[in-house]
């Protein structure tokens, strides 16, 4: 008995092991590189008689594509700023902008996930492919090789995102050049339309009439928290209530409900995108109260709102937490759904925009702005929600 | 061939310092050119302005949305030079009394083994990174400032006027204080071991006690060494920008006398603290130029400060007698 129980989970692990090899031996699994980056995959790509398959998924996600999957027809689409890419399974068919091309290999599924030919779906959208035999390795490059000027202009929300974007871009290219400039929603709006800029940046939702000659793209959400102390006793605020007491016309909690004590207003320091928002949706793009505390960052507001029980800030919802307790305006709190459905006050997206369709370097800064990187590293470091 | 100077007569050590020299004070005057000309753009606009009006935080605000066809360019620094003055001489006082006294009990008054090992500490002290008072600042000074002087009442009557928090003037001064202090201790130390021990016996000859030594004969003897250590102690004040940035307030208030005490408490902000604090707003061009004029602004006082220290020095010298 002894020697069986000794000798069994050795017996096992040796099945274990040669079970695996022939699973790992039946295509070779490599690594992708995008613009000098290992990206990660579930599902790892292989190559088959010569064709690197790549789920179409991570890839896209990094190039800042759209991905939808149309299960009737049993079709992935790919949605750049720049191109719509259509790829069936099992069929050796795909379409770009409607444009019928023909694969090497049909794309199949994978572990549910699509797994299609990597030259043909970055080729498709413009994007330089290359494999190294060598070390294994698909390389991609799309957003390092941006060449080209782009003019940017319109709202001073996005503003900050689209300059983070820029100052990222330009230090991956050279002989590119990124001018950002603010003015306002509408303006970059009029200046798209007439062509003054490339892309332009609208925080509010643009009228049929500038839609008709316009192709949008949604790149953030945004939802502003109305933060106070634990310790205060408020829990909502009307809308007139928040507005009068950032506009420094209330200034006693006790005129909202609360202790008999000053309201002492806290604020982002200027070029804040969260601040930009609030006077917007709040204040009628008023200036915060000229007494308030200007914070240069979204921790130290919320560190100062955490710490005096008088205080009240705002945040964007992404850094709300326990240290400080959210105020309802209107009794809605804002989550992250009713950010998205619009019936928290201080929600809203944020737009780019282009003349027609975009191409070239513009339809690119679009999909990096998209892009997972820049959602996760730009978009929500500036205290946006990200739209992935 | 000249006597010194000609590269062509010296060895090659000579010359790689000579060289290196030439370097640096090519990197001075590039680095003043550079922030001169980036804060051309609103020197030009705002002219005496620049010195003599505030409201730089609205200023800021409004260079940043204003629209590209239009950029305003004309800023007002008052605020911030009035911050900056009332921080740095307030703690530069402070410094100077604590700093001074202490020097005199290490140096003077402390038996040997003790003087020692304080005067250590002192140099260990001195070379804590600013972040980590502006850390200690944010976590005890400003709550303990409001702790002591803030109270309901107070800051209902002058919420129209600022929000009186812990972090205020008064809480500038005491963190710029506690930097400073080391660096005026030892320098003092060193100014005062530096008086020659036959002074100090001359007067002991004469029957003075030894604080009318002290007093008369080691501290006047020590006064340039001290001086030139409160103007480095200055020098630091006025450029520290990061411990500042975390207790002043942000707000560039002019601190209003008539209010008595109450004027210790108002939110200030420092030329140094605002490049920092105002830097998010540097994508628009105008405030860009705005912080470089900051810049500019302290790149003079710098200078006039050393150049006032090496003037103050000679002239002692010369009234001391000694023209070595």
């Amino acid at each position: 008995m002894k020697l069986i129980k000794r000798i069994l989970p050795m017996f096992l692990a040796v099945m274990l092991f040669t079970a695996m090899i022939p699973a790992a031996s039946a295509a070779t699994t490599i690594s992708i590189k995008i613009d000098g980056q290992t990206v990660s995959s579930d599902t790892a790509p292989y190559v088959e008689n010569g064709t690197t398959l790549v789920p179409v998924r991570v890839i896209t996600e990094y190039l800042g594509a759209d991905v939808s999957w149309v299960q009737a027809k049993q079709q992935a689409v790919v949605k750049t700023a720049g191109y719509t890419v259509v790829f069936t399974l099992g069929s050796k068919n795909y379409t770009v902008n409607g444009v019928t091309k023909t694969l090497l290999l049909a794309p199949r599924a994978v572990n549910q996930r699509t797994m299609i030919p990597l030259r043909a779906l970055s080729e498709a959208i413009g994007a330089d492919v290359d494999y190294d035999a060598a070390t294994k390795t698909a390389v991609v490059n799309y957003f390092t090789t941006m060449t080209g000027s782009i003019k940017i202009s319109g709202s001073t929300t996005l503003q900050p995102i689209a300059q983070a974007a820029a100052d990222k871009l330009l230090s991956m290219n050279t002989g590119l050049s990124i001018a950002v400039s603010g003015g306002g929603s509408s303006a970059g709006i009029k200046d798209t339309i007439n062509g003054a800029n490339n892309v332009g940046m609208s925080s509010r939702v643009l009228t049929a009439d500038e839609s008709a000659s316009l192709t949008q793209f949604t790149v953030a959400n945004d939802g502003i928290a109305l933060i106070v102390n634990p310790n205060n006793t408020v829990k909502n605020l009307t809308k007139e209530q928040a507005e009068k007491i950032f506009l420094g016309e209330i200034t006693n909690w006790k005129d909202v409900g609360g202790n008999d004590a000053p309201i002492l207003v806290q604020t982002r320091e200027t070029g804040s995108g969260t601040l930009a928002t609030l006077s917007e949706l709040l204040l009628e793009k008023a200036a915060v109260v000229s007494t308030a505390t200007p914070y240069a960052s979204s921790a130290l507001i919320k560190q100062a709102v955490a710490s005096d029980v008088n205080a009240i800030g705002f945040d964007s919802i992404g850094y709300v937490d326990s240290s400080v307790k959210v105020v309802s305006i209107g009794n809605i709190t804002p989550t992250t759904e009713t950010v998205k459905s619009g019936a928290y006050l201080l929600s809203r997206s944020l737009y780019v925009f282009t003349k027609g369709t975009p191409e070239g370097v513009n339809a690119k800064f679009i999909d990096f702005l998209k892009s997972e990187s820049c959602q996760k590293d730009i978009v929500v470091k500036e205290g946006y929600i990200a739209i992935r | 061939m000249g006597k010194t100077g000609n590269l062509k007569d010296l060895n090659a050590p000579e010359k790689l310092i000579h060289i290196l020299s030439l370097v640096s004070v090519l990197a001075i005057i590039f680095i003043f050119v550079f922030v001169g000309i980036k804060a051309w753009p609103v020197i030009r606009a705002s002219g005496a302005g620049l010195v003599a009006t505030a409201g730089f935080d609205k200023q800021v605000s409004e260079a940043f949305f204003a629209p590209a066809e239009a950029p305003v360019y004309t800023f007002g620094l008052l605020g911030l030079i009035a911050g900056t003055l009332f921080t740095t001489g307030l703690s530069l006082l402070a410094a100077a009394v604590l700093g001074i006294g202490a020097a005199i009990a290490i140096a003077e008054l402390a038996p040997k083994p003790v003087a020692s090992a304080l005067g250590a500490v002192v140099r260990l002290l001195a070379s804590i990174p600013s972040v980590v008072f502006g850390l200690v600042g944010i976590i005890v000074v400003v709550p303990a400032v409001e702790q002591a002087f803030v109270t309901t009442e107070l800051q209902i009557e002058y919420l129209k006027y600022f929000q009186i928090t812990g972090r205020s003037l008064l809480a500038s001064v005491l963190v710029l204080t506690f930097m400073i202090v080391p660096m005026v201790i030892s320098l003092s130390i060193d100014a005062l071991r530096a008086v020659p021990g036959s002074l100090r016996e001359t007067g002991y000859a004469f029957g003075m006690s030894r604080f009318r030594v002290i007093w008369k004969i080691v501290l006047p003897s020590a006064r340039s060494g001290i001086l030139a250590g409160m103007i480095l102690a200055f020098g630091r004040g006025i450029g520290e920008a990061i411990a500042v940035s975390m207790v002043c307030g942000g707000i560039g208030n002019i601190p209003d006398l008539s209010m008595g005490f109450v004027s210790l408490l108002t939110p200030v902000l420092t030329l140094s603290a605002a490049i920092i604090n105002k830097s998010e707003a540097m994508g628009a061009y105008a405030v860009e130029s705005a912080l470089f004029a900051c810049g500019a602004l302290l790149l003079l006082i710098g200078a006039a400060l050393s150049i006032g220290a090496r003037l103050i020095e000679n002239r002692l010298k010369r009234s001391m007698g000694d023209a070595d």
